[in-house]
């Protein structure tokens, strides 16, 4: 924020979250923070360092280790007029409170017939690779994007880490921000003239003619680099990064796939059943007769995640099994 | 638990070589973590020894299923204040707690009040707890050099126990 002008501002993923907050609670005084070790631990990946001492502990409040009830407070402050934004260590453990987010926070609006609202921001980390085994590695955020009410997001770059939040904060409904374990200690540039980022499309991130990646989150740079290596081939893969798994803009989905007419999709998640399954659906139901060749996936291995890091690593999408399976679209063997 | 627990000799060496095991097992693990031997979480439980093994007494061995937070614990319906002298786990800086609160509890430790409270009622001498760590050091370094020696599971494998062919025996 306080980057001179016209210079770019490097930085942490980490820092960039923990730089939105501090915007969001400078901004609004009903904004406040919520969870298990945020305050004086300073968070379990140390997103929330230093603002305990900075806001207070009004503000910055350590919950008991129970996710159902600091969750379901979260939304009766929401419900009450605040903007609380709650931080669940890991998505595993936002299961312990999967009644409060899918059968309150994602249905009270509706049940109320519209008399209340649920502006409430849940931050968790996801996604695999830190060799923490198969209680605290899994990337539910597809399940997630399973229930009406609840928008879903995945910021994958810097820009969107520092960014999304404040419309996150704007959105009267339950936004669930899901940050990828590794991509905390991610060094990359903000822009200096861009303020603010939508949290309703999908985006481009590498524009190519002969295949679209689609992924998001942590998958997101794997893809990229399998993007590289294809190029080395001669093969112009385009990258499309969701950004938002809820509402999915198949506007984006659809457009790059018809132009490249093949499409990988690339999700750490499970394959039965997953945000996967539901992308390549639509675009069957949509522009089948786009495509030149079969729809493809690279998924998450179904498995609870293995812990030696050899077996982890061969559970998550990697960019060499990216680039083989766009390869074998682009150039049958 | 109304029943008078008689302590004799062997009995009370046997407590006390299972707490020197758990802890001089756990500063090994503490070592092979920071040599990246041990990835991801490490949890310890230095200073509350004394559950695990009370309640180990109490369960039959086929009572136990363990996670990785337990090394050789399990779970009853007893409360026990306990104080931890390690990090809750190694990612943890101790934000809470000062250096001279833990050592005012390390003095109090389970290992270092049952050894010399049977010091002192000359129900064991020096050389037998030296003895002791000697072996369970041996028994470690055995161990240690087992799972050295290990192979790794192949990826072919990753699936095995997804879901089980049969209830095991």
């Amino acid at each position: 924020m306080n980057a001179p002008q016209g210079s770019a501002l490097r930085m942490t993923y980490r820092e960039a979250c923990k730089q939105a907050l501090r915007q969001a609670l400078l901004a609004d005084p009903h904004v406040f923070l919520m969870g298990e070790d945020i305050g004086r631990y300073g968070g379990c990946y140390a997103v929330t360092k230093g603002l305990l001492e900075e806001f207070g502990e009004e503000r910055i409040r350590d919950t008991p280790l129970s996710e159902s009830a600091f969750v379901g407070a979260g939304i009766g402050a929401a419900m009450a007029g605040m903007r609380p934004i709650v931080e669940i260590m890991t998505v595993n453990f936002s299961l312990v409170a999967l009644d409060q987010i899918v059968n309150n926070a994602a249905t009270i609006p509706y049940m109320s017939g519209g008399q209340f609202a649920i502006p409430l921001v849940i931050r968790m980390a996801t996604g695999g690779g830190r060799r923490v085994a198969a209680q605290h590695s899994h990337s539910f955020e597809g399940w997630y994007a399973h229930i009406p009410g609840l928008r879903i997001l995945t910021p994958a770059t810097i820009e969107d880490a520092r960014f999304m939040l404040i419309g996150a904060l704007q959105d009267p409904n339950p936004v669930l921000i899901f940050e990828h374990v590794m991509l905390y200690n991610m060094e990359g540039d903000l822009r200096p003239e861009v303020n603010e980022v939508d949290i309703g499309l999908a985006k481009v991130r590498r524009a190519g003619r002969d295949v679209s990646l689609v992924t998001y989150g942590g998958s997101l740079f794997k893809t990229l680099q399998a993007a590289d290596m294809l190029a080395t081939e001669g093969i112009d893969a385009e990258v499309v990064d969701l950004r938002v798994l809820r509402p999915l803009d198949t506007k984006a989905i659809f457009e790059s796939v018809s132009r490249t007419r093949r499409c990988v999709i690339v999700d750490e998640g499970w394959r039965s059943g997953s945000i996967s399954a539901e992308i390549g659906m639509r675009i069957a139901e949509e522009i089948f007769f786009e495509l030149d060749a079969p729809l493809r996936r690279v998924c998450g291995r179904e498995v609870p995640m293995p812990y030696a890091p050899h077996l982890e690593d061969a559970c998550l999408p990697q960019a060499e099994i990216i680039a083989a399976t766009a390869r074998e679209l682009v150039r049958p063997s | 638990m109304t029943q008078k627990v008689n302590l004799d000799h062997a009995h009370m060496r046997h407590l006390l070589k299972a707490m020197i095991r758990i802890r001089r097992f756990e500063a090994k693990c503490v070592e092979l973590y920071q040599a990246r031997k041990i990835l991801g979480f490490l949890y310890l439980y230095d200073g509350e020894e004394a559950v695990s093994v009370g309640v180990m007494e109490a369960l039959s061995p086929d009572a136990i299923v363990a996670t990785y937070r337990e090394h050789g614990q399990a779970l009853a319906f007893l409360e026990c204040q306990t104080y931890r002298f390690s990090a809750h786990s190694m990612f943890d800086p101790q934000l809470y707690r000062s250096k001279e609160e833990v050592e005012a509890w390390r003095k109090k430790g389970p290992i270092v009040r049952f050894q010399t409270c049977l010091g002192a009622s000359r129900l064991i001498k020096p050389e037998e707890v030296s003895a002791m760590e000697t072996e369970v050091d041996a028994e470690i370094a055995a161990a240690v050099a087992f799972a050295e020696a290990g192979v790794l599971e192949a990826v072919s494998e990753v699936e095995r126990f997804v879901t089980m062919e049969e209830v095991p025996a």
